[in-house]
């Protein structure tokens, strides 16, 4: 998910822009992947090597809507849903059975099944009563409340559904439902829960709900919580900046709307039923741990092809063709650096929204195979790279979040911090210093917009802590966000590429499908470097200053001499570059590895006096808290005359006008 | 004249000097020591741009203040060197221009006071009433730009106005800011070509500034020394005041033709 306010102060240069991905070479501005056209579209174009598909829906079977390296077996979980949108009242009502396979070592006396929509049934649930993330992850509260009733949830003829529902130990929130079972399900037992309800949806707040005629349905569905190995069940309420955290699980959704609607939803569509004014769409997904699905008459429809020929569609506000373009380029050029990096994109189908501006707050978040985007056409066009920010973002949970399924609630930075460093090295790599703005002669990374915002995150605390240990919004943005990025970085700096790459790939590969926790990635990462990663996770900071520089007195015609004295404040520690330069330009460089101590002092001896001496001068150690003490001159600068000069004329230009 | 109007531009480049050292001395702190010193804060990639609003949060308000209010004394005070150039579009010469111009201070003041005064409340109304509400698509931005564009237009033709009533008022038998105002409005009525010139000058004038604006930018990138810009913004501010005059110059005469005229 991302921050739309904060975040997508981001840059979009023209088209002409090619992708390379692992042979597959796209070139968006002839786009002859790209064809505009509506769900009932014509196939697909391939590029050269990549496995058209289908131009027909294909047939429902246990391979369609799964990943191509799908685990042996089928997933432990399966839900079956028909799914009817009722366009007026804006809501679903649901039926159908979730199959559950007890997987855990220790037999089962009850289940947990988040109804994460009762969130916004009102001002007293818990998201509602925590003002934490208020302005972080959108507005306050909706202005027609919605939630889930469930109506029947039967098993073998009972009926276990709870009288009353709510949280445990929060009778004012019900969003983490206990359900006792009739008899203990035992380790590899199977039972299916057969269920009926209805999901009312609220006015678009923290990415669901509708506006107008549009809707955004996630979070629609009583989901079970995750069952871990040892016989736990790991469930929460929703927490204003939480979260998900599920099981794998096998999903078949037919979704029955007014025929005028555009559907797009996680997984493959497999057959499309017209009845009178309704239709019928049925999607598959498999291996996925969330289902969410839109519903829209004003959807224009945008296909391509990405890598591996994976089928892309970008479902955008009719006549924006241009938005369509742009983030099926980016989602196509990102998907092949995050596959370079982090494993192949597995699934079939890659769904792309861009709700409409009255529905903003429905941008910028992720479920498996569908994400939507946001950000502003017009400000792509003047350089603001936001769409593609907000894409490249949410397509990169795909990994962080959807293959690697870490639990949000108590480690969300394992998902949105290497999420946002993959972003910003996806983007720093294809836009170089113009990542996160390029115009007016000005650009901007977006590195430097994520080191400025980490460097307030210095002194506030371990990045990994729950969600509702954040005190407020900004803290989990800073720390969760920002930090891990650059932390991230600066190991990739630091320590190289192919060690740093090595490292995020293992960790990639070794929990694909899986569950991984912090220390699984600290294990992923060798020493040093795994060393200073875990220290940073855990909250520390480096600062390095070039204390003091000090010419010293000596022999006629003898070398110049002078007496430099290094510092290092903070937990971390990196080797260091010092450059030494000369008053004739000469640089002298040395590696302090800061082993030592945390200061360093040794005398330089030239042919001429020390001009400068700066720590770090490729800026390797970008969470460097403050880069204002790297470097040292002899001669320290007064008076900042060029912004002085530049300001100057911009005041006389505004007092042609003010005072003419 | 030749003094009056490198006098006005000295003003011009003095004030501007002035009311931009705070800012520069305090920006200065990120930069003291870097070995390229302030050319960084241009780098492309913008990490020193962005610490540098990182290390200055806590000053800005502060340093906003000053600055402001320092280019409202300097804005005020140019109504002196502006009242000279008038003058000596009349054809006073140095002293005697200044002297002129000191004779009519109050009503210059009040007429710089009145320009002030309406910028800020045009730009104020017109960031109130023309801030979209989003900025999505290019219909987005119809509002604001006509509601810039008037904000605009409506400033502009007032301050022709009151130059129009800065010559007025030194005329003899006009007194007080009323009356030349009321006087400076019949002469454009009477000789609506003044608009044109005006105009003109105006698109001149601008262009000059955003050239000098994108000159110092690029000379900065580079690394020049902060000298050069300061000899960069001075002849902009030069063609600035070179254009006032002449403005000035032709108000005057045409007011004087139309004096004969009457």
């Amino acid at each position: 998910m991302t921050d739309p306010g904060g975040r997508r102060a981001f840059v979009e240069v023209a088209a002409g822009v090619v992708m390379a991905a692992g042979g597959l070479a796209v070139t968006m501005a002839a786009a002859p992947a790209i064809v505009a056209n509506s769900v009932s579209a014509a196939p697909l174009p391939a590029p050269p090597g990549a496995t058209p598909p289908s131009p027909r829906p294909p047939s429902p079977s246990s391979t369609v809507g799964a990943p191509h390296d799908a685990p042996e077996g089928r997933p432990a979980l399966a839900y079956r849903w028909s799914a009817r949108l009722d366009a007026e009242a804006h809501e679903i009502a649901g039926k159908g059975d979730i199959e559950w396979t007890n997987t855990s070592r220790r037999p089962q006396s009850e289940v947990y099944v988040h109804l994460y929509l009762n969130a916004f049934r009102d001002a007293r649930s818990a998201f509602m009563r925590s003002d934490a993330g208020a302005g972080f992850r959108g507005g306050g509260r909706p202005s027609r409340w919605g939630g889930i009733d469930v109506e029947t949830f039967h098993l073998d003829g009972h009926d276990l559904w709870p009288d009353v529902v709510h949280s445990p130990d929060d009778p004012d929130d019900a969003t983490d439902i206990r359900v006792a079972l009739p008899e203990p399900v035992a380790p590899g037992q199977s039972v299916t829960f057969e269920v009926a309800f209805t999901a009312r949806l609220p006015t678009v707040v923290a990415r669901v709900g509708y506006a107008g005629d549009f809707h955004l349905v996630a979070q629609w569905f009583p989901k079970l919580a995750r069952l871990e190995a040892d016989g736990t069940w790991r469930h929460f309420k929703f927490h204003r900046l939480g979260e998900f955290y599920a099981d794998f699980a096998a999903y078949d959704v037919a979704i029955d709307t007014p025929r005028s609607m555009t559907v797009g939803a996680t997984g493959q569509l497999v057959s499309r039923r017209e009845d009178g004014d309704r239709k019928t769409e049925r999607f598959v997904a498999a291996w996925v741990h969330d289902f969410a699905f839109t519903a829209w008459p004003g959807f224009e429809v945008h296909e391509a092809v990405g890598p591996h020929g994976v089928a892309m569609r970008a479902m955008v506000p009719r006549g924006e063709e241009a938005l369509a373009r742009l983030e099926l380029e980016e989602a196509s050029a990102a998907m092949a650096d995050y596959e370079r990096w982090y494993g192949r994109y597995p699934y079939p189908t890659l769904t792309i929204v861009h709700p409409p501006p009255a529905a903003r707050e429905a941008g910028g978040m992720e479920y498996p195979t569908f994400i939507t985007t946001g950000g502003s056409p017009l400000g792509a066009r003047w350089g603001v790279r936001s769409v593609r920010g907000v894409t490249a973002h949410e397509l990169a949970h795909q990994w962080f979040y959807g293959l690697l399924a870490s639990d949000e609630f108590r480690h969300p930075y394992l998902d949105e911090g290497l999420t946002t460093f993959a972003t910003a090295r996806s983007l720093a790599e294809r836009f170089g210093s113009g990542s996160g703005f390029e115009g007016l002669g000005w650009s901007v990374t977006q590195w430097a917009y994520l080191r400025a915002a980490s460097a307030r995150a210095w002194q506030i605390g371990a990045l990994d802590r729950a969600v509702d240990q954040f005190p407020t919004g900004g803290d989990y943005g800073v720390s969760v966000y920002a930090k891990t990025a650059v932390l991230l970085e600066t190991l990739r700096r630091v320590y190289g590429d192919p060690a740093f790459d090595g490292a995020l790939r293992r960790y990639a590969e070794r929990h694909r499908y899986g569950h991984p926790a912090p220390d699984d990635l600290v294990a992923a990462f060798p020493a040093p470097m795994g060393k200073q990663l875990a220290a940073g996770v855990a909250g520390g900071f480096v600062d390095y200053e070039v204390a003091g520089v000090t010419p010293l007195e000596g022999r006629e015609g003898a070398p110049h001499r002078t007496r430099v004295v290094l510092r290092r404040r903070g937990d971390l520690l990196f080797p260091v570059v010092v450059a030494i330069v000369d008053a004739d330009a000469r640089e002298t460089r040395r590696t302090w590895d800061a082993r030592g101590g945390r200061t360093e002092t040794f005398v330089h001896e030239g042919a001429a006096p020390v001009r400068t001496v700066t720590i770090d001068p490729e800026r390797r150690v970008l969470m460097d808290r403050d880069l204002t003490n790297n470097h040292r001159r002899v001669t320290p600068l007064r008076v900042a005359t060029r912004i002085q000069g530049w300001v100057g004329t911009a005041l006389a230009l505004a007092w042609t006008g003010w005072a003419p | 004249m030749t003094r009056v109007v490198f006098a006005a531009a000295a003003y011009r480049w003095l004030s501007m000097f002035i009311v931009t050292s705070p800012l520069a001395v305090a920006v200065a702190r990120p930069f003291r020591h870097h070995p390229r010193g302030d050319a960084a804060w241009f780098d492309a990639g913008g990490v020193w741009l962005l610490e540098t609003v990182r290390v200055m949060l806590p000053v800005a308000g502060g340093l906003g203040v000053v600055t402001l209010g320092l280019s409202l004394v300097f804005a005020l005070g140019w109504s002196i060197p502006l009242g000279a150039l008038v003058a000596a579009g009349r054809g006073a010469r140095g002293t005697q221009a200044y002297a002129d111009a000191v004779r009519c201070g109050p009503s210059l003041a009040v007429f710089q006071g009145a320009a002030i005064l309406a910028a800020s409340v045009l730009a104020v109304g017109a960031a109130a009433l023309g801030t979209p509400p989003r900025v999505y698509a290019a219909g987005d931005l119809v509002r604001p730009a006509l509601v810039l564009g008037l904000a605009g237009v409506g400033w502009w033709g007032l301050t022709v106005v009151l130059d129009a009533a800065r010559m007025r008022r030194f005329d003899d038998d006009v007194s007080g800011a009323l009356n030349a105002l009321y006087e400076g409005g019949v002469t454009l009525a009477r000789h609506p070509r003044l608009w044109v010139a005006a105009a003109g000058r105006t698109v001149i004038g601008l262009t000059s500034a955003v050239a000098a604006f994108a000159a110092t930018q690029a000379l900065a990138r580079v690394g020049a020394h902060g000298g050069v810009l300061a000899l960069v913004h001075a002849a902009s501010g030069l063609v600035y005041v070179t254009l006032r005059t002449s403005w000035f110059r032709r108000l005057a005469t045409v007011a004087a033709t139309s004096d004969r005229a009457g």
